[in-house]
């Protein structure tokens, strides 16, 4: 089930929420408990039911091990080679899960192409979220095995795992800062205030999903359908509404992951913290994913020695964190090579030759949340920055830079990104694809217009859908650029009756956006 | 004092209780999604609850939403029964031929098991005179199972659960693009008679035909007649199940003239024997029934070898499908007897063995 679907908005959220507090009004704490679990596997089930039981085996697995530890350590004190021994079992089982659904293809296919084998693909289709719950118990297990981490009653670490808001597409939560909050009754009361924040996020979260990210999706597949025709700037554009949709998308979902959380009195932490305003890369991996990046420094970065032990080692873990993390996005080289090109920003960007004249606003604000990696601002090369440009230019050239890195994650192969990063510098000739792909943003709202204009004046449509195109990226960049971000928005917000009817009205406008008419393409017909 | 219990209620007034937004936001709701409900429900583009209301005409663009409510909400007495390639007829030549009121049942790939699904809700909830059923040859061999659900079909208009009725009620494209294309058409005009005719946006030719046809330059060998006999058993049942079910409806069946291109294929990739094989015991056994009458227009071979007829290997030009329902009324190219069918068979073969022997 997606949060941007009717089932779940207006049946499964609703039936959740009306279970939720009406048994921890009657203080059936672990009927509320169970209660939520239940209707989390529900909601995972709902996909796929057979995943069920990878999710639920998975959970075993991980709960069955912290068991055996407890045992262990009711006897006595654990010595550090059993401890180690544990560690080695837990995440080398969850990590073994997560390589056969997700590696196997990709391991194969690399030996074939390496070693000239034949090995056939086997075309293992991957479980919805298992690299979130994966992540998430390896980080209770390493905890756990290290003896760090208590061992829960399972329906405690069950919820920890299942909780539907965060289940499937983040954020990645950490045992220690949710499994509290579930035991805490002053979390089970019904806090209008908190509830109401988390319909407005909720509302925001939707609107950037569908009525931002899916709007711009058109142009984006056809422009990385298109990738030899492109000129420079269409692929731009192109590579423009896909830094601009992919942002709405991830963050719209993890905006309505955190306002569900906030209805049902539970913080989930913050993923995005306005990372397109970031006036370099290592600042941008502080604002984006933060989530997976905590997650990278507190169980690769800081047992890899993290920045304690010389220069090269830094370099060295912080590339290992990348490549990791490019992995950890997908199974494809692209993938790894997008991972190490953001790691050698990263790296470039602690020698101290270019650096914004300011922190920024960003810097000088308290966390959002804890484990933030790279705090401790140190140069490799020099004790003071060669050249500092004025902080727009900066962040000008961090979201270009980054806009450009997106090739290789949405192409479908590094031939096809490497086109697409040439369009940029060698396609000078228009108008190229540029109008036929403008010709892709139609959006509905505007259907009559379009219709107007294929009948009196053709001749328009394609021109006027690509000022439309580029409108759209400029409320885009407004959006991202200028304005607070929506968690902030829904932190500060007055909550009026104008705020109720505006987010309202983008709430019925994006449910609206839920079903549309396809086109089926049978010869056109 | 005075100024403290202003300064409060000035708060109370710039920060309301939540219960307040929270009803505000409700109420915004319940009145933007219960009026894009009703104004779905009132002009109904896709007869999902009526017939069109307030003299709007039944424009039908999209079969795969619309078929359905057209056969459980428009009035007719009659059905059009097929793939793309019926839908360029204009019903009333139907109309003029046999009398009634013919509208469409149309599937893309005219697949048996979706049709016959189709011709039952029809029947549900009308008595039907006339059933004007193209078959394809291809419908033959398919597999006889229905394929709506897994071609993407919006199933919430398919069946009768008023649940999922929500993506109908609440679609912005429903709202924005279908009810003013409905409403726009329908002040020009619209005349019911062309329901989903494609043709005014093709070009039939002989280039347009030949730039969808890749010859192959293998003949593979012929596959065996009796290939295809397990689907082919599954969809005759369903065909003679319907046909058997509902004595009091005459049944027009019809194979289409698919161009010389198409049989070329056929020899070529070995299929020849086993489709000869199938429309054989199709027509046969549909013969076997009081309230069938049977035609092929296939071995016309001054239709099929001017491939000026054609936009690619199978889809005619209207004037075709006007051609078919003359024929039709005159009795022209019917099949009477088992006789008839062996005589047309072998016809067949040999119009193929010219399509594979001619130069394109």
């Amino acid at each position: 089930m997606l949060f941007n679907s009717y089932i779940f908005i207006f049946l499964f959220l609703p039936l959740s929420l009306a279970g939720w507090y009406a048994l921890n009004h009657f203080h059936r704490y672990r009927a509320a408990l169970a209660f939520l679990c239940a209707m989390s596997l529900w909601f995972y089930g709902y996909f796929h039911p057979k995943y069920l039981l990878l999710l639920l085996g998975s959970i075993a697995m991980n709960y069955a091990l912290s068991s055996v530890i407890a045992m262990v350590e009711r006897r006595g004190p654990v010595p550090p080679v059993l401890r180690r021994l544990f560690l080695v079992l837990g995440t080398g089982g969850n990590l073994a899960v997560l390589f056969y659904f997700k590696y196997t293809d990709f391991f194969l296919s690399t030996c074939n192409a390496v070693f000239r084998t034949d090995w056939a693909l086997r075309h293992i289709m991957l479980p919805l979220g298992i690299s979130f719950f994966t992540f998430q118990q390896i980080s209770f297990i390493a905890d756990r095995a290290l003896g760090d981490a208590p061992h829960y009653p399972l329906l405690q670490y069950l919820t920890f795992v299942t909780f539907f808001p965060q289940l499937i597409a983040g954020p990645i939560v950490l045992y220690d800062e949710m499994i509290p909050q579930f035991e805490n009754p002053e979390n089970r009361r019904f806090r209008p205030d908190s509830f109401r924040r988390g319909v407005y996020l909720f509302s925001l979260g939707l609107a950037k999903k569908v009525l931002l990210a899916d709007t711009l999706a058109g142009q984006v597949a056809f422009g990385y359908g298109h990738t030899y025709y492109l000129d420079a700037l269409t692929s731009l554009l192109v590579l423009l509404s896909y830094a601009f949709e992919l942002y709405f998308d991830f963050s719209g979902y993890c905006d309505m992951a955190m306002g569900i959380g906030w209805m049902f009195g539970i913080a989930l932490p913050v993923n995005f913290d306005s990372p397109y305003r970031t006036a370099s890369m290592k600042e941008f991996w502080q604002h984006w994913h933060i989530t997976l990046q905590r997650f990278f420094t507190r169980y690769v970065y800081f047992p890899l020695g993290g920045s304690r032990h010389g220069r090269l080692r830094t370099v060295r873990n912080v590339l290992i964190v990348f490549l990791l993390s490019g992995f950890w996005h997908g199974a494809a080289w692209t993938f790894v090579l997008w991972g190490l090109l953001n790691g050698l920003a990263v790296v470039f960007d602690d020698l101290g030759i270019l650096t914004a004249s300011s922190p920024g606003p960003a810097a000088a604000r308290r966390p959002l949340s804890p484990g933030r990696p790279f705090a401790h601002r140190r140069y490799f090369l020099r004790h003071a920055p060669l050249i500092t440009l004025p902080r727009p230019a900066m962040q000008a050239l961090t979201f270009l830079f980054w806009t450009i890195s997106l090739a290789l994650f949405r192409a479908d192969s590094v031939a096809t990104a490497s086109q697409m990063i040439r369009n940029l510098f060698t396609r000078w000739w228009l108008p190229g694809y540029l109008f036929l792909t403008g010709e892709q943003f139609q959006p509905v709202e505007l259907y009559t217009v379009h219709k107007g204009l294929s009948l009196f004046a053709p001749s328009l449509l394609r021109p006027c859908s690509t000022v439309l195109w580029i409108l759209m990226l400029t409320l885009c960049s407004y959006l991202v650029f200028f304005r607070e971000n929506s968690v902030r928005m829904a932190g500060h917000c007055a909550f009026s009756r104008r705020d109720a009817v505006l987010s309202g009205i983008l709430f019925c406008w994006s449910v609206l956006s839920l079903s549309g008419v396809s086109t089926f393409l049978y010869f056109n017909f | 004092m005075r100024k403290i219990r202003h300064s409060n209620t000035q708060t109370a007034h710039s920060a309301p209780s939540a219960g307040h937004y929270l009803r505000s936001f409700a109420l915004t709701c319940a009145v933007l999604l219960g009026f894009c409900a009703l104004l779905v429900f009132l002009l109904d583009p896709f007869f999902h609850y009526h017939r069109p209301w307030f003299g709007l005409a039944a424009v039908q663009t999209e079969k795969e939403y619309q078929v359905v409510g057209a056969l459980d909400h428009l009035p007719y007495d009659s059905l059009i029964v097929g793939s793309s390639v019926t839908e360029n007829n204009y019903n009333g030549w139907y109309d003029e031929a046999f009398g009634g009121q013919t509208i469409k049942a149309v599937r893309s790939y005219g697949a048996t098991a979706d049709l016959c699904w189709l011709l039952s809700r029809a029947h549900e909830t009308h008595r039907l005179r006339h059933v004007y059923y193209n078959i394809d040859p291809t419908s033959l061999y398919a597999e006889p199972e229905i394929t709506f659900a897994a071609s993407g079909c919006p199933m919430y208009l398919y069946d009768r659960n008023p649940l999922n009725d929500v993506s109908y009620l609440l679609n912005k494209t429903v709202l924005f693009e279908e009810i003013p294309h409905s409403v726009l058409m329908s002040l020009r005009g619209y005349d019911e008679n062309t329901s989903y005719n494609w043709c005014a946006s093709k070009t039939f030719s002989r280039d347009a035909a030949l730039s969808h046809y890749t010859r192959s330059e293998t003949v593979l060998p012929e596959q065996s007649e009796h290939a295809k006999d397990e689907e082919l058993r599954g969809n005759l049942a369903l065909l003679t199940a319907e046909v058997a079910a509902h004595p009091e409806t005459d049944y027009y069946f019809f194979f289409p003239p698919y161009s010389a291109l198409w049989w070329d294929n056929a020899v070529r990739t070995g299929a020849r024997d086993y489709v000869l094989y199938d429309e054989s015991r199709a027509m046969k056994t549909l013969l076997l029934y009081k309230n069938v009458r049977l035609y092929c227009f296939q071995a016309d071979t001054e239709i099929i070898f001017d491939l000026d007829n054609y936009m690619d290997a199978l889809h005619f030009r209207p004037e075709i499908n006007h051609q078919m329902v003359t024929w039709m009324k005159e009795g022209e190219y019917e099949l009477r007897s088992d006789a008839d069918v062996d005589a047309q068979i072998d016809a067949l073969r040999r119009v193929t063995d010219r399509a594979a022997r001619s130069e394109y």
